[in-house]
């Protein structure tokens, strides 16, 4: 038999080049030879319909809407008590940075943050609420306006007074959506952000990076072997930045800064003689993950929990956890890893994270910013 | 399980092809084994130690290895030379002039290896998009191609952010090795 390549006729070369002009196209074509992911029903759209009409039945029947009901659930269980925000592990002043990572907290019954989540996830389903919902993201709206549409739209008591407690409630959850979208478009321009040798301000940052993590040791030259002992692929860490970008550098100095304990540890066992690791390549790996939990909306109990709010320093505090974490994580495996096995333990490192998120524990250190 | 599904099994077995992309750091490797996968690429962080992807490819499987190539870890591509049918040489076009030495010198190295005699050989010259990138002609006397007497290679100028070539690239490549490994079928 003949294989497929030898029996087709071959393709001419300009027809190549056409189709990988478009960028698009190029990856449906691969897609198109190949027989992957096509799975043989989409059942999303199905689904989606299901829960539509069961909604509409619900909504015909008690005549609230899913948005006024989720609000008025969490109010009716703070009546009872039930929903407080409780213990907090360990102390939660700023102190100098304690380097454990034993410190997660947790959030008793899910609390605010899961509320949010919830209205976030119930305005993006919604088909009638697609215009507000894209004004949230760009986050530049007006609230009051945006937020009173849809507290009519959505049979809010008093025709969608904005003062019932219900209604009060659901606006401080779309702030804290609009607060989200706002973090998530400047942290994403952030991470847009070329690290520009020519550029004083980004090469200073380098070397602020180099004093907080090795006080002890001078600056090395902007370009050097040296630059390998914090975890740089090269002599060179400008390469190391594309992806993340200036974002990749904001977090390792934070972490390197606010908590110089847990740095100093982490470094130590990346410079491990058999299971070492690259540092800060660990680091611009683990800004891409905590801006890719960010983005799907997955911070919200621990932003509503922490007086901080869904700021950068949150984002950054919750990347220190991750640090550190990560670090406990590695070097619980003694000498049974090298660093060819990062991807398999940062695999099932993200899985655990994704989890606790789930569960609303508080990603932070012990050490950083208080609850509200 | 009746005949035919094992004979199917062991035809399928037998149109594996195995791939192994090297280079040095920040060349694109990871960049271009995204964007023959039909995956997002605007951020991509340096891989500390290898992603491997599975596609298929003109009725062919293709299991694609795409180790880091910081100096630190090249010691570890050793482990996975074993079975590689084609070997994808990822160069950065415009990288600074000093690095094209080193990368000259670890390619040739790499193909004195005996687990990787008889893999053909493909040369991404890639970042062709940006301004200072030398053409694949400059590369390849950079790389002292023409040299290599142990291996079928070709040179392809490429840009993975664009998406040009790549697939007359990997196009050459498994066609090489299907006409050396299945030309009985």
């Amino acid at each position: 038999m003949t294989s497929p390549v030898l029996r087709e006729p071959r393709r001419s070369a300009a027809g190549y080049d056409r189709l990988s002009e478009n960028v698009a196209k190029l990856s449906t074509f691969v897609r198109g030879r190949g027989k992957k992911t096509t799975a043989p029903v989409d059942l999303m759209p199905v689904l989606l319909a299901l829960l539509k009409a069961v909604k509409a039945v619900v909504r015909y029947l008690t005549g609230t809407t899913e948005l006024f009901r989720l609000c008025d659930r969490v109010l009716e269980d703070r009546r009872r008590g039930r929903l407080r925000i409780e213990g907090v592990a360990g102390p939660s002043g700023r102190s100098s940075g304690e380097p454990t990572s034993r410190v997660v907290g947790s959030l008793a019954p899910p609390a605010e943050g899961d509320l949010v989540e919830r209205i976030d996830r119930c305005l993006a389903y919604s088909t009638k609420l697609t215009s507000e919902r894209k004004a949230m993201d760009s986050g530049t709206l007006d609230v009051d306006s945006v937020v009173q549409g849809i507290l009519v739209a959505k049979m809010f008591p008093k025709a969608g007074d904005p003062n019932t407690p219900q209604a009060k409630l659901f606006r401080e959850c779309v702030d804290r959506i609009v607060e989200t979208s706002q973090l998530i478009n400047q942290l994403t321009a952030r991470a847009a952000t070329k690290f520009e040798s020519g550029d004083p301000d980004h090469v200073a940052q380098l070397f602020t990076l180099w004093d907080l993590a090795l006080p002890t040791q001078p600056r090395p030259p902007r370009e050097s072997e040296l630059w390998l002992k914090l975890g740089f692929q090269g002599r060179d860490p400008a390469t190391d930045f594309r992806g993340m970008g200036l974002l990749g550098l904001d977090n390792l100095v934070f972490f390197a800064q606010r908590h110089p304990r847990s740095m100093k540890r982490m470094l130590e066992i990346s410079h491990h003689p058999k299971a070492w690791f690259s540092l800060a390549i660990v680091g611009i790996n683990m800004t891409s993950f905590a801006l890719h939990q960010l983005r799907k909306r997955r911070l919200y109990s621990l932003t509503t929990a922490l007086s901080l709010g869904a700021t950068a320093t949150a984002f950054a505090e919750f990347y220190s956890y991750l640090m550190d974490a990560f670090a406990t994580t590695w070097a619980a495996h003694g000498e049974a890893v090298t660093v060819m096995d990062f991807p398999r333990v940062f695999k099932a490192f993200r899985k655990t994270v994704k989890k606790d998120l789930r569960a609303g524990r508080l990603l932070v250190l012990n050490t950083a910013a208080g609850l509200r | 399980m009746g005949l035919l599904t094992v004979l199917k099994k062991l035809k399928q077995k037998e149109k594996e092809i195995r791939i192994l992309i090297l280079g040095l750091d920040n060349a694109g490797k990871t960049t271009i084994l995204k964007r023959i996968n039909g995956e997002d690429i605007s951020t991509i962080s340096p891989t500390l130690g290898f992603n491997i992807k599975t596609l298929d490819y003109n009725g062919y499987k293709l299991n694609i290895w795409d180790v880091g190539g910081q100096k630190s870890i090249r010691s570890y591509w050793r482990n996975y030379f074993e079975q590689t049918d084609g070997l994808v040489w990822v160069v950065d076009s415009a990288d600074r002039p000093d690095r094209f030495a080193d990368c000259k010198a670890e390619l040739h190295s790499l193909l004195t290896e005996e687990r990787l005699a008889g893999a053909s050989l493909l040369i991404f010259a890639n970042k062709q998009d940006l301004p200072g990138a030398l053409s694949s002609e400059e590369i390849a006397k950079l790389l002292d191609l023409k040299a290599i007497q142990t291996h079928h290679w070709q040179i392809v100028g490429c840009s993975a952010v664009t998406g040009d070539n790549l697939l007359t690239g990997m196009d050459w490549v498994v066609t090489d090795i299907s006409k050396r490994i299945y030309m009985l079928d």
